[in-house]
């Protein structure tokens, strides 16, 4: 048994004598409250239930779970996410590495300058920068067809042609994938800075008494020690990628077709284009669920790894 | 919404008078033809509509024309003010000779909810907003949003020669044309099924054009599934 609990007169007593402590403390508590905690579980709730924000909600059980095993749009998205994920994850990861290891290195000369230079895509507002690239993708007017278009003339031979980036399907996803990187790498990089500084500079010392070169130093010591790094930008990339909506909503609105809608503006379009409150919050459910336990199981199998 | 234009102009629905999802029509597929062979001669522009890219295209030398409604007038003056005078409007073409030249794009609405506690101050407001002369010519004169108000058209002020389309009297010509437009069947599911269309229209668009009878039976199927509403039974080709 544990010691006796003080009961609630104990408690209401104390909080009158600190009620001034408490009042403090309050503005999280009411603001958590209103804005977190009640959304998330009216939301729950919703998922059992069809309302379009107006008529009276209405229970429906399971049902919308089943209408989502059946719903091609919503794994068309899922599909669209996962895609959009293997076309930027691997090459920011790269990206943010090498600036890192670039911006580690002892030689570097403005190295604050280029540090935040690498950042600022990242607290820049995204509306701004879709707009920029959605200029810089136009198949007609924009920047990047104008250079292929220049490169062709100049050296035909390399077979570089201007390209429907925003207007064809194969090429949709692959603008979308490279505003990310080049959103997300300076992000990367403090982190993996954070992570190639925390590495001691005896390990090297060591390595290189033992004769190892540089790229046996970066493969057996730098690397291994990087992949909590590594793993943590992923998971983070991941889930950015499956709820990512300003980017796409302004530079291609899920389109032509479908064919660049991810999960985010899937779950937009059915709630505040359809209504559909409901079978919104229940797909948004059971996607948070998946990548809840997903984590989990990657954190633990990380944990049993650094043991 | 170039789509949407040419069908109303054709005489064409995607929902019937009883609600029924009547996209797939011996109408659309003439519509899906000219949009073909607009697409196809290489007489279009490949820019999203209403994108940073079309307005800076609208004061540049590259779009000679655009297909939209009174309201595009607007957005011209406030984007390539410098253009003034050089701009003129002309009637649709007709789909068929004799056709009708005359649609509609676009199109906002005011809703009062069921649950507001004071259903006749926003139904006074509406009836200010909308069915008052002044407030539509004010509307007109102020923003170029052309008035649904019949009555408004004996105004003088229809037909004062606009200078921004070279002195021509445009208001008097919208005036006339707006008599001929078909009814258009609109429900409260259209923002859903006009996001469906534009998929279905686009992803066509952006593979050649092709298939397009498969494409128009499979946008009703989805359209009746994921509206839960019937397909309307099928007219034969030819018929009107």
């Amino acid at each position: 048994m544990s010691a006796p609990r003080p009961d609630g007169r104990r408690y209401a007593e104390r909080i009158r004598r600190n009620w001034h402590f408490y009042l403090f403390i309050s503005p999280f508590f009411v603001l958590f409250t209103a804005f977190a905690l009640y959304p998330i579980v009216f939301s729950f709730l919703l998922s059992f239930t069809e309302w379009d924000g107006f008529v009276p909600i209405k229970w429906v059980g399971l049902d919308n779970l089943r209408l989502a095993a059946h719903d091609e749009a919503f794994w068309n998205s899922l599909w669209n996410t996962l895609v959009i994920c293997v076309l930027y994850i691997p090459p920011m990861l790269v990206a943010a590495f090498l600036l890192a290891a670039l911006l580690n290195a002892s030689w570097l000369k403005f190295r604050s300058l280029y540090r935040t230079v690498f950042f600022l895509p990242v607290i820049t507002p995204m509306v701004a920068i879709a707009l920029v690239f959605g200029l810089l993708y136009d198949t007609e007017r924009g920047l990047l067809n104008a250079t292929l278009a220049a490169i062709e003339e100049a050296v035909p031979w390399l077979g570089l042609r201007p390209l429907p980036w925003l207007t064809s399907e194969t090429w949709s996803k692959p603008s979308i994938a490279i505003l990310l990187i080049w959103r997300w790498a300076g992000y990367g990089m403090v982190l993996m800075l954070a992570g190639l500084q925390g590495i001691p500079r005896t390990y090297y010392e060591s390595a290189r008494i033992d004769g190892a070169g540089a790229w046996s130093r970066v493969w057996h010591i730098t690397l291994p020690l990087m992949r909590p790094v590594f793993v943590f930008c992923a998971i983070t990339s991941l889930i950015g990628t499956i709820y990512a909506f300003d980017e796409i909503f302004m530079l291609t609105y899920g389109g032509p077709g479908r064919s660049s809608t991810n999960f985010g503006l899937y779950l937009f379009n059915t709630s505040f284009d359809d209504f559909r409150f409901g079978y919104a919050s229940c797909l948004a459910y059971g996607v948070a669920a998946v990548v809840f336990v997903a984590s989990l199981f990657i954190l633990r199998f990380r944990r049993s790894d650094w043991n | 919404a170039m789509f949407e234009m040419l069908m109303q102009q054709n005489g064409g629905q995607v929902f019937d008078d009883h609600g029924r999802v009547a996209i797939d029509s011996g109408q659309t597929r003439e519509v899906m033809a000219v949009l073909e062979s607009l697409l196809t001669a290489g007489i279009t522009s490949n820019t999203a509509v209403f994108s940073q890219a079309f307005y800076t295209s609208l004061g540049t030398e590259e779009i000679a024309s655009f297909p939209m409604a009174a309201w595009l007038g607007g957005f011209i003056k406030n984007y390539a003010p410098e253009t003034s005078g050089e701009w003129g409007v002309f009637p649709l073409p007709a789909l068929t000779p004799g056709g009708l030249r005359a649609s509609t794009a676009g199109g906002s609405v005011l809703i009062i909810p069921a649950q507001s506690t004071r259903p006749d101050a926003a139904w006074n407001f509406v009836r200010f907003m909308l069915c008052n002369e002044q407030s539509q010519l004010a509307h007109y004169r102020n923003s170029d949003l052309f008035p649904a108000l019949l009555t408004t058209y004996d105004d003088p002020f229809f037909d004062e020669p606009d200078p921004f389309y070279g002195g021509q009297r445009v208001r008097r010509l919208f005036a006339e044309d707006i008599t001929r437009i078909p009814q258009v069947n609109r429900t409260e599911d259209w923002r859903e099924a006009s996001r469906y269309i534009s998929q279905e229209m686009s992803h066509w668009a952006a593979n050649e054009c092709q298939e397009t009878d498969a494409m128009l039976a499979r946008l009703a199927c989805h359209l009746s599934e994921r509206l839960r509403r019937e397909l309307a039974p099928q007219v034969p080709d030819g018929t009107p």
